[in-house]
């Protein structure tokens, strides 16, 4: 009886435990590792190795991760701490086993002689990037293209874990050998920036500030020093001859990232944690909520930095040889989702994050572009939020893509630099080149709640496509920028669907910035978007500007005469307001684009300026005509005729026309021919000619598009 | 001008697009720009650490004079083809406060025995970098 009720008992036992797990939903535990930072990895000869503080990593079948903190039921080997050199500490926990490498180290006053103490590579970096860049004239590069706009930031450091001020400690051994030390024992002084002046912290102060690990050199901060600024001291505690090193900061909210695995941190995405969960696991990462992250490296990705699940991987049921090794679509890289009434902030402290290595997105169809970002502040599921987004922050950090402008289609599979469906975006004094497209900024929650995002003192150079893609992304300021080399249009506002919704389109107002990207329409991305025909009717159109024949100008009576083409025969697209298709009945294209220099507009475009939507009504003769918009003055072209077939037709035209918006019944009046043309128009012709861009609209489908006007 | 004549330019624009296209000749829109890839120090004797960092000794002579106490970095960039080559590719990057040696260009001028860590780093914007720690001994 006693037998047979211990084996019910057991069943029961077996049973009930099969069945809490299955209701927990996690399966069995898989793998378990030692969360970062939680036990030191150096320990001095002869001391103590602490474990205390040993938090698990528990990985579960359904990709889950649980954090445990140390207990009795885990196995932990042990350290001989008087043993100088490399240990294996093993801990076993649920059946399954993980180790970490500890280094005993000795006191340096024992046995080794400092040759080099210097500044730890990431600050001299940092510093380095504060620097003044130079252009070097004979290259064919602007090396100031490098240099940040502003360089006077403090250095960040984040309170969500220990930040490392190591020096760079070059020793030498009883044998001459020199070596690098992983731990050093140092004296430190810790002052905090309080009434003008840095005044040191001991005590109360100092600990309800900072946690400091002279050994691993290592200083942790609390929450209440987010805000402050700090200048930290450091030398070795026994050495001679050598002088202490300085280091000021400014602490943040925020976890610091030391390598590349840390920037997965920035992914939260619910609908991507169980593609994350292995290569989070392998790095020791766990699933801590933060509210930013602080670069302290230039940090490089890899395929290898990449979760398996966004690519084609040997063996996946699709993988083929066209397609094995390379990046899925639609597959952002680091997802964030930032609730509404959150912020979450990246700090790049003048380094760089290089996803140059990262593989292309596979594309299928042939006039496809890749659709995958390698930041998305895009919620919690792969495509779109199901909740408004809060607010995101990018500050100081340089970025370098996997695309880059270029003759050849391969580029359309690079990566996008930083799609945002935030509510508000702010990017400040970043540099960003060599993506598919740099800026992807959405609304796509709700367009009624207008979003703003605002790119302040940054830096854009050579895209494939446009560099800023605007899709219902209500308000972007682009202030004090510089954006060089796209491949197309370097900013695309579209407003979509607006037969549906009239608010979701997108504003831009570029201030005192220098936007340049001279094309000849033949490029890739033209080719692709089937838009070379587009270009060369624009550039077509051009020759009623400056040949002499066909316009009033060569009589000597307007001065300035400018034309849209450069002596490259190229043309500056700056800016195009589409709709995202074509527009039916009584649906009306919304878009406004404003440029601003020394506080004087010298720019508008504005689909809803009651005389633009006036002209866009007219069809004279049935057909589409574009129409030039400079300093408020329009005018068109008189169009006689077509030549060439299918895309290669352009137009043959016989001068130009001024608009007269006062005369609603025959507002076009040839300019050439006309018998009244007088002083007021002349003047309004002279003022077009004054202007500083020319925007242009074609009554024949909605858009209108901003151009550089050059001297002609 | 005559209209006929504006008909002609046409028909000469649209024949030459064909033209090209026809007999394949590559059209060259702009500069492409060809990124640096890798940066590798070519100095003799240079020794390979565990970290991917470097490591150069260099002989430091005792009241010897500058050339006896400078050691000049070379080094070659990856792909041939990058837009930036030779000596305008790359800058040295290292600490400015450090007393150790002083640096012009590509020279390093010890002081005194020690060490300085540099950094050969790409001046295109890609942000490639090599790593030497120099040991003057």
């Amino acid at each position: 009886m006693k037998k047979l009720l211990y084996t019910f008992s057991l069943m029961f036992v077996m049973v009930f435990a099969s069945i809490t797990l299955s209701a927990c939903g996690k399966g069995n535990p898989k793998s378990i590792a030692i969360k970062e930072n939680s036990i030191s990895t150096n320990v001095l000869v002869n001391e103590e190795f602490d474990t205390s503080n040993l938090v698990l990593l528990v990985k579960y079948e359904n990709g889950s991760i649980e954090e445990i903190a140390k207990n009795d039921e885990m196995e932990i080997s042990s350290i001989s701490t008087n043993v100088i050199g490399t240990q294996t500490l093993t801990i076993k926990y649920l059946g399954l086993s993980t180790s970490v490498k500890i280094n005993v180290v000795a006191r340096e006053e024992d046995v080794y002689t400092i040759l080099g103490f210097e500044t730890p590579l990431f600050y001299t970096t940092y510093k380095n990037n504060l620097k003044p860049v130079e252009d070097n004239p004979t290259t064919d590069f602007d090396e100031t293209e490098e240099e940040f706009v502003v360089r006077t930031n403090t250095y960040k450091i984040g309170d969500d874990n220990a930040f490392q001020f190591l020096p760079i400690i070059t020793m030498i051994n009883q044998n001459g050998e020199d070596f690098i030390a992983t731990a050093y024992t140092s004296k430190v002084k810790v002052e905090m920036w309080q009434n003008s002046e840095y005044v040191e912290l001991t005590g109360e102060d100092l600990t309800n500030k900072v946690a400091v690990d002279n050994l691993n050199s290592t200083f942790d901060f609390t929450e209440q020093a987010i805000g402050n600024k700090f200048r930290i001291q450091v030398e070795p505690m026994f050495a001679e001859d050598v002088s202490p090193l300085t280091f000021e900061c400014e602490v943040v909210d925020g976890w610091n990232a030391y390598t590349t695995a840390d920037l997965s941190r920035i992914d939260n995405n619910t609908a991507t944690a169980s593609v994350w969960a292995e290569l989070k696991a392998e790095n020791n990462i766990g699933n801590e909520q933060i509210n930013g992250i602080v670069l302290h490296n230039n940090m490089q990705i890899t395929k290898d930095d990449i979760p398996k699940g966004y690519l084609f991987n040997q063996g996946d049921a699709d993988t083929n040889s066209n397609n094995i090794n390379t990046l899925r679509d639609w597959k952002s890289l680091y997802t964030r989702d930032i609730k509404e009434y959150e912020t979450f902030s990246i700090y790049g402290n003048y380094f760089t994050i290089n996803a140059s290595q990262v593989p292309l997105v596979y594309l299928e169809e042939e006039n496809a572009s890749s659709h995958s970002a390698l930041i998305s502040f895009g919620g919690d599921n792969d495509y779109a939020p199901s909740t408004q987004q809060g607010v995101a922050n990018i500050d100081s950090l340089k970025i370098i893509g996997n695309a880059r402008r270029q003759e050849n289609l391969d580029a359309r599979g690079g990566m996008m630099g930083i799609i945002t469906k935030a509510k508000e975006f702010n990017l400040e004094n970043s540099n960003i080149r060599a993506f598919l497209t740099i800026i992807d900024a959405l609304n796509s929650v709700n367009p009624d709640i207008p979003n703003v995002n605002t790119y302040k003192n940054s830096k854009m150079f050579d895209t494939f496509s446009c560099m800023f893609y605007l899709w219902s992304a209500r308000d972007n300021n682009i202030i004090n920028c510089v954006l060089k080399g796209s491949g197309g249009p370097i900013i695309i506002a579209t407003h979509v669907n607006p037969e549906k919704n009239k608010d979701s389109y997108s504003n831009v107002k570029i201030v005192d910035s220098e936007i340049s990207a001279p094309v000849t329409g033949t490029e890739a991305w033209f080719a692709y978007n089937k838009a070379t025909a587009i270009a060369t009717l624009i550039k077509s159109f051009n020759k009623a500007f400056v040949d002499d024949s066909t316009t009033l100008f060569n009589k000597g009576e307007i001065e300035n005469v400018k034309s849209f083409m450069n002596n490259d025969e190229k043309i500056e697209f700056l800016c195009g307001v589409f709709a995202n298709n074509p527009l039916t009945n009584s649906a009306e294209l919304f878009g406004k684009v404003e440029i601003v220099e020394n506080d004087k507009t010298i720019d508008i475009l504005n689909m809803q300026n009651p005389i633009i939507k006036a002209i866009l009504t007219l069809k004279p003769e049935a057909k589409a005509l574009p129409f030039f918009e400079s300093n408020g003055v329009l005018m068109t072209v008189n169009i006689t005729g077509m030549t060439g077939e299918g895309e290669s037709q352009i137009p043959t035209f016989d001068g130009l026309m001024y608009v007269d918006p006062t005369d609603t019944e025959n507002p076009l009046k040839p300019l050439k021919y006309y018998d009244g043309f007088n002083d007021e128009a002349k003047q309004n012709v002279q003022k077009f000619f004054n202007g500083e861009c020319l925007n242009l609209f074609y009554n024949g489908n909605a858009l209108g598009a901003v151009l550089k006007f050059y001297n002609a | 001008m005559k209209k006929s004549v504006i008909v002609l330019i046409g028909i000469i624009y649209i024949a030459a697009i064909v033209f090209v296209g026809f007999f394949g000749m590559k059209v060259t829109a702009y500069d492409e720009m060809i990124y640096i890839t890798n940066i590798e120090c070519t100095n003799e004797g240079i020794r390979e650490n565990a970290d991917g960092t470097k490591t150069l000794r260099f002989n430091y002579v005792d009241g010897g004079d500058v050339l006896e106490n400078t050691l000049t970095l070379t080094y070659k960039v990856y792909p041939d083809n990058s837009t930036l080559k030779g000596a305008d590719a790359a800058t040295l990057v290292y600490d400015e406060n450090t007393t150790v040696a002083t640096v012009d260009g590509l020279h390093i001028t010890f002081l005194k025995k020690g060490v300085l860590t540099v950094q050969i780093k790409s001046k295109d914007g890609s942000n490639i970098t090599e790593t030497i720690r120099i040991i003057a001994y």
